[in-house]
């Protein structure tokens, strides 16, 4: 299966840039994209959906070049941040409507029936979708994204939004993705990479900062990420001085991860979650 | 294709499972069931659609609405970004709303068109003319709609921010009917003629008020047809330049594109100036109440004598009727005394091309106002033929274009020696004087335009008419029928056939009562009337019915959609038309307006069994006007002549108004002492 290419990819607006020379090699599976708001993920997105055009840079996959915009939108399926669709059609009306207007003409209601059964929505295909939970609606999202059997599909911030039973059922279902094509998700929420990325990238002001697996980043931060133990007095003391990325309230005492590259006092080291290897990696960028 | 039917059938779900969708289809309806149903019980048939302005004002903001609503569906529901990402997503989506546009456009006007037939099944209404209503449904109602609702798709592509209803609601206004109010005060604001500037905006009636016209039929001329194409044209291009912005290539075909638009819309623009005439019944100054009536206000007097010595004798033409007037003709003339020129009156919109002798000798010619002069010698009982062509707009009193045609004898479409000026201006109208010829003259008309077409002569081929005739030539043409009665041939508008029923009762009243007034005034006899033409003809005083016309063997009746023939009515028409000369228009009007008048009154008295459904007409006035301190001379006028025809019997009477008539059709201007000495002189003689 084909690799995705993005080259040096840049994207102006007027004197601000987006994107700075971008570059990526993104393998099949399940790829993450993460950064703070305002990183350049949002315009990566749009640009590999073909939504903007970006200023320099080329993308490839395989010998699709993204100068061919109709032949990408062949390849991609897309699910945006604040998908819904029409409120008053149902379902499967959604779903056969998308597939015509991919560009599939056999095997449509087929499709539709294989993809409403991955996404676990069969009892539900002739509701409207005004009748949905947010967590259905997303999977009505996502199945109209797989609809085509897309090499590369893009998902944008995938859980926000939905209650920790939809969040942890919809990681499955782009785990199960993963195996065929692959799946750009992005996200700020550190635990949706964590649960379900093998690789992924960190944006920060449109400068890639990381790019590799997430063992690689965890690794960069292994040497300073600590625990503490304090009162509460103590513990509220320290917060403006420190950056505590966890903590836990016990026995009346507070136990508490920081992130630092010095030692502390008192302070033991423990193996870093990609949450605080994110924020060391952001701490260090910073400077 | 697929994905653009597709995107059709999804809008549709859409819009069916709304309920708005289905409370406007029911507001519309009812409306429109309401507005045609009053009507059609009115008898108004044709007036049922020429004034539904307010249904398409309406219609033209539910376009732009939808238009509106149905572009910004995506980005309510979020999907808008999604379907970017599809190969063609966003132009299928734009085109499946816009055939969606298209259908329910074509879906409300199939409403309208299947009510306006049911009213007329069961109003018994004649069906021949339906062809007209369909191509004005689609003139006023579909196409209007379609481009408001481009409009409306193109603003909800621009924006879809809360100012954006606001700009809807202007553009409703800008592009519907009510823009007419508002260039009515835009226009006195600036004291600037800006109608034209409404008119190619308003994609709606350009009259809300417009009566309709029996003769004319619906406002359907080529240059409405022009300028809605110009503006689909425009609005679809910038629709097009909307969706293919979202390709790559769209520099490349947004420049074939432009080229093609900018070809099409010059050849549009360039049709579109073609001076043609076009029919205008709001305040505009080419409209029909003001164009003639301001041009001969100040146009009263003929630059060069009337020719005297000069006699028409056979005119052989071809007309054309087609965005205007086109004629060229051999024109016969014999010439009774030497002469040095030859002066015809001539309509001033028609322009004179060319002028040349039958050997192809080019004649120098001049025209000032109705008036053509040709510099021509002839000596005595010399013949000649003239090779004359002249083309333009007639006037919108007497219309001639691919619609209609109505070109009554007496109106200067042909030269003719007469008066020098077509019109007289009375009080912000006009009265035509009789212009055509007295002599047989010969003529021979090859016609090309709308049919059928009516006149006095013999259809010879297909397209050629001949024959002699003493009452000029009158063509007609539209949507006219002809019945032929006992006493004559009956021509009248088709959209009339139900209400002119008793057509051939009213010829016969009118005859009636015409040679009584003729008997009384002692006015020569008239040939018997073998044509009547039922038209458009305008009144020809604000103050009473002054809708009948005669030639020597021709009468013309103005009619309308609603006309009401009441005998009463018919006194000051007859009279009128009885006494009406070149000399009765030339002299002061209040001078004829009081002869009619006070003959009308005398003329109920004297007949007590014409139904007075009102007071005699002098009498109204007098109630009217009598504390009105600018009428003062006026009702004293009418008080005077009342006492006067108190004190005398009927003997006395009719002596009198024969005087009082052959003074108006004498050459001198009458005034107010000349009718005292006519009353003194009754009053001496007893």
């Amino acid at each position: 299966m084909s690799e995705l290419l993005i080259d040096t990819i840049t994207k102006s607006y007027k004197k601000y840039k987006a994107l700075d020379q971008i570059t990526l090699q993104i393998s099949p599976g399940m790829f993450g994209l993460l950064g703070p708001n305002g990183a350049g993920k949002t315009t990566l997105m749009r640009i590999l959906t073909t939504i903007v055009e970006p200023t320099a840079g080329t993308i490839t996959f395989g010998d699709v070049t993204w100068k061919q915009p109709e032949a990408v939108r062949q390849l991609i399926g897309y699910l945006p941040q604040k998908f819904s669709l029409y409120k008053h059609i149902t379902v499967t009306e959604v779903l056969t409507h998308i597939a015509t207007m991919k560009g599939m003409t056999r095997r449509k209601e087929q499709a539709v029936a294989d993809v409403l059964e991955k996404v676990n929505l069969q009892d539900h295909r002739h509701k409207k979708i005004k009748e949905l939970s947010g967590g259905m609606v997303r999977r009505v999202g996502i199945a109209q994204a797989i609809l085509h059997s897309p090499k590369i599909i893009v998902v944008d911030e995938p859980t926000a939004g939905l209650d920790p039973q939809e969040r942890i059922r919809f990681r499955k279902l782009l785990r199960q993705l993963g195996k065929e094509a692959t799946v750009i998700v992005s996200t700020h929420i550190v635990e949706d990479i964590e649960s379900i990325c093998d690789t992924l990238a960190v944006l920060k002001k449109g400068h890639v900062i990381f790019n590799g697996s997430l063992q690689t980043l965890t690794e960069m931060a292994a040497n300073d990420v600590w625990e503490m133990e304090a009162s509460k007095e103590a513990f509220f003391d320290a917060i403006d001085e420190l950056d505590i990325i966890s903590s836990k309230y016990e026995n009346h005492r507070y136990r508490y991860r920081v992130v630092s590259t010095n030692p502390l006092p008192g302070a033991k080291h423990v193996t870093p979650n990609l949450e605080e290897a994110y924020m060391y990696l952001m701490g260090q960028a910073q400077r | 294709m697929r994905r653009i039917y597709q995107s059709l059938k999804v809008e549709w779900l859409l819009v069916k499972r709304r309920p708005w969708t289905w409370l406007v289809l029911l507001l519309f309806i009812s409306a429109t069931s309401f507005h045609f149903f009053l009507r059609f019980k009115e008898g108004s048939v044709g007036g049922a659609l020429t004034s539904s302005a307010f249904l398409v004002q309406g219609g033209l903001f539910v376009s732009l609405g939808f238009g509106y609503y149905s572009v910004n569906l995506e980005k309510a529901s979020s999907a808008e970004e999604l379907f970017g990402t599809l190969p063609y997503g966003k132009q299928a989506k734009i085109l499946g709303k816009l055939s969606l546009l298209i259908l329910l456009a074509l879906f409300a006007v199939c409403c309208a068109a299947l009510l306006y037939v049911l009213l007329t099944v069961m109003f018994h209404e004649p069906f021949f003319y339906f062809s007209h209503v369909l191509e004005y449904f689609l003139l006023y109602w579909f196409l209007p709609f379609c481009i408001t609702g481009i409009i409306g798709m193109i603003v909800g592509l621009v924006t879809s921010s809360r100012g954006a209803y606001l700009g809807l609601l202007l553009l409703g206004i800008l592009m519907g009917p009510l823009n007419m109010a508002l260039f009515e005060t835009l226009s006195l604001w600036l004291s600037r003629d800006l109608y034209p500037v409404a008119h190619f905006f308003n994609v709606g009636q350009t009259d809300p008020n417009t009566p309709f016209d029996p003769v004319y039929g619906y406002p359907l001329e080529i240059k409405r047809y022009l300028q809605k194409g110009i503006l689909l044209l425009l609005v679809l291009w910038l629709l097009f330049a909307m969706i293919l912005k979202q390709q790559r290539s769209f520099y490349k075909v947004f420049g074939i594109g432009s080229v093609l638009f900018g070809l099409s819309s010059t050849v549009l623009i360039s049709l579109y100036r073609h001076d043609d005439q076009v029919i205008y019944t709001a305040l505009e100054q080419n409209s029909v109440k003001k164009y003639d009536s301001r041009y001969y206000e100040k146009h009263s007097q003929a630059t060069w004598p009337t020719t005297k010595n000069v006699q028409v004798t056979s005119y052989d033409l071809n007309v054309t009727a087609y965005r205007g007037l086109a004629v060229s003709m051999k024109l016969g003339l014999r010439a009774t005394a030497p002469s040095n020129e030859v002066v015809f009156t001539l309509y001033h919109d028609l322009h004179v091309t060319s002028v040349k002798t039958v050997t192809g000798q080019a004649l120098s010619f001049q025209q000032s106002g109705d008036q053509l002069h040709i510099h021509h010698s002839l000596k005595k009982h010399e013949q000649a033929t003239l090779l004359i062509s002249y083309a333009g707009t007639s006037s919108p009193y007497f219309f001639a274009n691919e619609q209609a045609v109505m070109l009554p004898s007496y109106f200067a479409w042909l030269p003719s020696i007469g008066e020098g000026v077509a019109m007289k201006w009375v009080e912000n109208s006009v009265r035509p004087y009789p212009i055509h010829a007295q002599q047989p003259i010969h003529y021979k008309v090859r016609y090309s335009g709308p049919l059928p077409l009516y006149t006095s002569l013999k259809k010879q081929q297909e397209t050629v008419w001949e024959g002699t005739t003493t009452d000029g030539l009158t063509l007609v043409a539209g949507m006219m029928k002809e019945r032929v009665t006992q006493s004559a041939r009956i021509v009248y508008p088709s959209t009339l056939s139900k209400t002119l029923t008793h057509a051939e009762d009213y010829v016969k009243k009118v005859k009636r009562m015409s040679s009584e007034i003729r008997k009384v005034l002692k006015l020569p006899t008239k040939a018997a009337i073998t044509d009547v033409y039922f038209l458009s003809i305008a009144d020809e005083s604000p103050h009473y019915a002054s809708n009948i016309r005669f030639t020597r063997g021709t009468m013309f009746v103005g009619v309308n959609e609603l006309s009401l023939y009441v005998d009463q009515a018919m006194i000051p028409a007859v009279t009128l038309a009885v006494i009406r000369n070149e000399q009765v228009i030339k002299q002061p009007p209040e001078m004829t307006d009081l002869f009619i008048l006070s003959y009308d009154y005398w003329y109920e008295q004297a007949h007590p069994a014409i139904k007075q459904e009102e007071k005699p007409l002098l009498l109204r006035n007098l109630d009217l006007y009598q504390d009105d301190p600018e009428q003062a001379v006026l009702m004293k006028r009418y008080k005077t002549l009342l006492a006067f025809m108190k004190h005398h019997d009927n003997r006395e009477l009719q002596s009198f108004f024969r005087a009082w008539a052959q003074s108006l059709r004498s050459e001198k201007a009458m005034n107010d002492q000349d009718v005292q000495a006519l009353m003194n002189r009754e009053d001496g003689a007893n």
